[in-house]
């Protein structure tokens, strides 16, 4: 791909990044603190459509400019430790072992390494383990449903990417 | 006919991860529970605050009667345990019947006699759940 196509896209994938999670914000909580992660579908599919680089400087980009937008900058750091944390594990399952998981697998687990990363750094700043002991559980159980969702939107956002028409204008 | 589901190898091992940490969630809040003295009971009547009481260590108890002029009465027992109401001539007896609390935030309310017992954590309450974005 082009540099300036791969700039393109990546600016493109940021900005609908950034439009869901601002969206997401309309949407009651299924749990305190659980949501649903909509922006993880742009995650999934830029490590399928770019590389982990990309994808993490979409992440960084999103974890920044998102609760800026969204009008609470103090979320900007655990936006960063869950997103972050997220990017790592979902990239390093998808491109080492693909082939023993299915994308809802890959979802789930990046939407549980995102909760441990927030409530992993809600812990740091408050100064108490036990923050995470106390809601890690019922994310946990949130993650399952919600990493699945975002699992299969993923599947078909790719799929429909990855055909012939489409293909031919983004090439 | 029911669907296949596409659940491979690796998927069983997340979700098997995930029900190790909520084990080890509630693993490590009991192993806190033992170890968070610092955490203190208070005790409201009527909207203003009666007093804080420390949580003692061990399997000391702490016993509290708090009475108003009326007579109507509440006997608060403070155990590393847990805090509940003992005995109270409330006509519902909800407050006795409420159970042990032993983790911050928790409260027992005693509508009637207008008494609210809290546990109040060393962080100074929990933080608020809107500060946890994603």
């Amino acid at each position: 791909m082009e540099r300036i196509g791969k700039l393109v896209l990546m600016a493109l994938l940021l900005s609908v990044a950034l439009v869901l999670h601002y969206i997401e914000s309309f949407f009651p909580p299924l749990a305190p603190g659980a949501k649903l992660g909509l922006a993880n579908i742009i995650t999934i599919t830029s490590l399928h459509l770019l590389g982990f680089k990309e994808s993490m400087a979409i992440v960084l980009m999103r974890s920044v400019l998102g609760p800026i937008l969204g009008g609470s900058p103090t979320g900007i750091l655990f936006s960063l430790a869950g997103g972050t944390l997220s990017c790592i594990v979902m990239s390093l399952l998808y491109y080492r072992f693909r082939r023993h998981f299915s994308l809802p697998g890959i979802s789930v687990a990046g939407a549980v390494f995102h909760n441990i990363g927030q409530m992993l750094m809600a812990s740091l700043i408050y100064g108490s383990i036990g923050i995470l002991f106390t809601y890690l559980p019922i994310l946990m159980l949130a993650s399952v449903f919600t990493g699945n969702f975002i699992g299969l939107a993923s599947k078909y956002i790719i799929k429909f990417l990855s055909s012939k028409a489409v293909n031919a204008r983004i090439g | 006919m029911i669907p296949k589901i596409p659940l491979k190898f690796g998927d069983v091992l997340v979700y098997v991860f995930i029900l190790i940490l909520i084990g080890g969630s509630f693993a490590g809040l009991h192993y806190m529970g033992k170890g968070s003295l610092n955490n203190q009971v208070a005790v409201e009547v009527n909207g203003t605050l009666w007093g804080t009481y420390d949580i003692p260590a061990g399997s000391e108890v702490k016993e509290l009667r708090i009475e108003d002029e009326e007579g109507n009465y509440n006997v608060v027992v403070i155990t590393s345990e847990g805090t509940y109401i003992e005995e109270a001539n409330c006509p519902d007896q909800i407050c006795v019947n409420w159970g042990k609390i032993n983790r911050p935030g928790q409260t027992i309310v005693c509508l009637p006699h207008r008494l609210v017992i809290s546990i109040i954590g060393n962080q100074g309450g929990d933080p608020p759940l809107d500060d946890i974005p994603s």
